[in-house]
């Protein structure tokens, strides 16, 4: 009985807490489809009286398509699956070999990979910047792609997970005269699909989120990405936070359908990280 | 026996090699010789010894303000965030599972959206006159006058900390939940048939067996804390004044508004180093007391 009065007051005290946490979240949502002249009325509502699209409507059509929102919207959709894809094999074709290969200097090469993951990325900023300048590629998307490719991490992580598929496979596979490269396509990338998708989603959602570096390389307006593109917007648009709060949605929407779908991962993608 | 290299994997390392080394490797390296080096636009490079060190670290009082604001500011924001990381998994730990999933997703769900849009979202919230937060306090009358929260340099680094303690911490909570249930069951029976209540059992087994989360947390960060950026940049531009100037974005305005490369890279390797000695330290811990879960 005692245990039972217990359990309702944690979930009561969870319920506050989670309140809390989501209320941003929520309010954004609220202001973004609250009419302009409501959002200063006093006292705020927490839900919108007269529910309206037009804040959306107004930052689509904001300024030329060029340099609009759904413009950004794109580049920041070629930026995250770019980079997700790309790193994501080349990482695996490196884990292969570090997990199932032996071969001379593997660990002096893999300790140099992993050695560098505690550099913060914000630490490598200035030599990145004159570096990618030197390759002509300031001002273009490559100029995020291209670094965002090598992932000590994702190695790492990867190497761990292949190291644990069994022999015996990828033995009858070579006694039926397969390549090295047909069991990497054919046995050893489906058996690691559960710690790509979860690596994938974490790459995803971390280039998609990304923002010093690409407020470093680019500079024209229609190469923005979303965070970028936001951050500039709620500089020019100080007072319209209907207008901003409408941007944050849409930047934000992708990730939270992502999280919906994926959810499991976000949960055993993290206790990876740690262990 | 005639033995023969196979190049086969090399070859499957080869791209992630080529990728680390120019994305990576080199950069560190420029990184540290920036440091002691004054580089001019034109893309002269010229020797300085520790030239940039006296200018941009030691001499530069604004750098002195920026690094007590960001220890200031990671004080009171990562043993709070742990805390109740600490709490809120405990609580959740106690659900059945149907909730526990529900109490994962609505406290990691704020995690992945972008630190700009939640720092624009925040903005909002710390508007003086049509803010959320201003009407809740004076219709709760807890204030009567509105708080000029961005706006005043004895409001604003408060600000920052409170958005940082109100903001959920998902991922604390994700991995002390992992860790607890590594926790066998026979401890607590074992502690129940020798009469201790519920609080002790959390308070003389969960907590010291969940060390190493904790450290590895507060560790993390930390360093996180350390590098914040993003919320400066859009919500304060470093101000009113310098209250809100922290190492990162002053790097930031150094190298790509200032064009003082060097100077920049000075100050990004000592916050370099303050990182890496956290870091050492989490790792001279955890070999001592070794490895329990």
């Amino acid at each position: 009985m005692m245990w039972k009065q217990n359990r309702l007051i944690v979930i009561i005290l969870l319920l506050c807490g989670a309140i809390v946490a989501l209320l941003p979240t929520y309010w954004m949502f609220v202001t973004a489809f609250t009419p302009e002249e409501d959002i200063i009325r006093m006292p705020p509502r927490m839900i919108p009286q007269r529910p309206t699209f037009e804040n959306f409507r107004k930052i689509f059509l904001l300024t030329d398509p060029k340099k609009s929102l759904s413009k950004w919207f794109l580049n920041s959709a070629i930026v995250s699956v770019t980079v997700t894809l790309t790193s994501l094999f080349v990482s695996a074709l490196a884990a292969y070999s570090f997990a199932r290969k032996k071969f001379y200097g593997k660990e002096i090469l893999f300790y140099l990979f992993i050695s560098t993951m505690m550099i913060p990325g914000e630490i490598l900023t200035i030599p990145m910047f004159l570096l990618v300048k030197k390759l002509n590629l300031l001002d273009t998307l490559w100029a995020i792609i291209l670094p965002a490719i090598p992932a000590p991490f994702g190695i790492f992580m990867l190497r761990q997970f292949m190291q644990d598929i069994p022999y015996d496979i990828e033995e009858a596979a070579r006694i039926d005269g397969c390549s090295d490269l047909t069991i990497f396509f054919r046995i050893i990338l489906p058996l690691t699909i559960p710690a790509l998708t979860a690596l994938g989603i974490f790459t995803f959602i971390t280039q998609w989120n990304m923002f010093l570096w690409p407020l470093i390389v680019l500079s024209s307006p229609e190469k923005y990405t979303l965070q970028v593109g936001l951050a500039t917007l709620q500089e020019q648009h100080v007072r319209d936070y209907g207008l901003l709060m409408a941007g944050a949605s849409v930047a934000s929407i992708p990730i939270i359908i992502l999280f919906f779908v994926f959810q499991r991962y976000f949960v055993r993608g993290l206790a990876a990280i740690r262990g | 026996m005639k033995r023969r290299i196979d190049i086969t994997p090399y070859l499957f390392i080869l791209p992630a090699f080529l990728f680390f080394v120019v994305f990576i490797l080199y950069p560190v390296i420029r990184a540290l010789l920036l440091a002691f080096q004054d580089y001019q636009l034109t893309g002269e490079v010229r020797f300085v010894g520790f030239k940039n060190f006296v200018d941009g670290v030691i001499k530069d009082p604004v750098f002195w303000i920026a690094m007590k604001n960001t220890v200031l500011y990671s004080i009171v924001r990562v043993p709070i965030n742990v805390f109740v990381g600490l709490i809120i998994a405990t609580l959740i730990y106690q659900c059945s599972h149907r909730w526990q999933s529900v109490f994962r997703a609505a406290y990691y769900l704020p995690g992945v959206i972008s630190l700009v849009v939640i720092s624009m979202v925040w903005k909002w919230l710390f508007n003086p006159n049509y803010g959320l937060l201003n009407q809740l306090l004076l219709k709760m009358q807890l204030i009567t006058q509105p708080i000029p929260w961005l706006t005043s340099s004895k409001f604003a680094l408060p600000s920052l900390m409170l958005m940082a303690i109100l903001s959920s911490p998902g991922s604390a909570i994700i991995l002390y939940l992992a860790a607890m249930s590594n926790i066998p069951k026979s401890l607590y029976e074992a502690a129940s048939l020798e009469g201790a209540d519920e609080f002790t059992q959390w308070w003389k087994i969960t907590v010291p067996l969940l060390n190493n989360t904790t450290l590895y947390l507060l560790v993390m960060n930390t360093i996180a804390s350390f590098q914040v950026f993003t919320q400066v940049y859009v919500m304060t531009k470093g101000g009113p004044g310098y209250a809100t100037t922290m190492v990162a974005p002053l790097i930031y305005f150094r190298a790509f508004k200032d064009y003082e490369f060097g100077i920049a890279s000075a100050q990004a390797l000592v916050l370099f180093l303050i990182i890496l000695s956290i870091s050492l330290i989490q790792f001279k811990y955890i070999r001592r007391r070794g490895e329990y879960i």
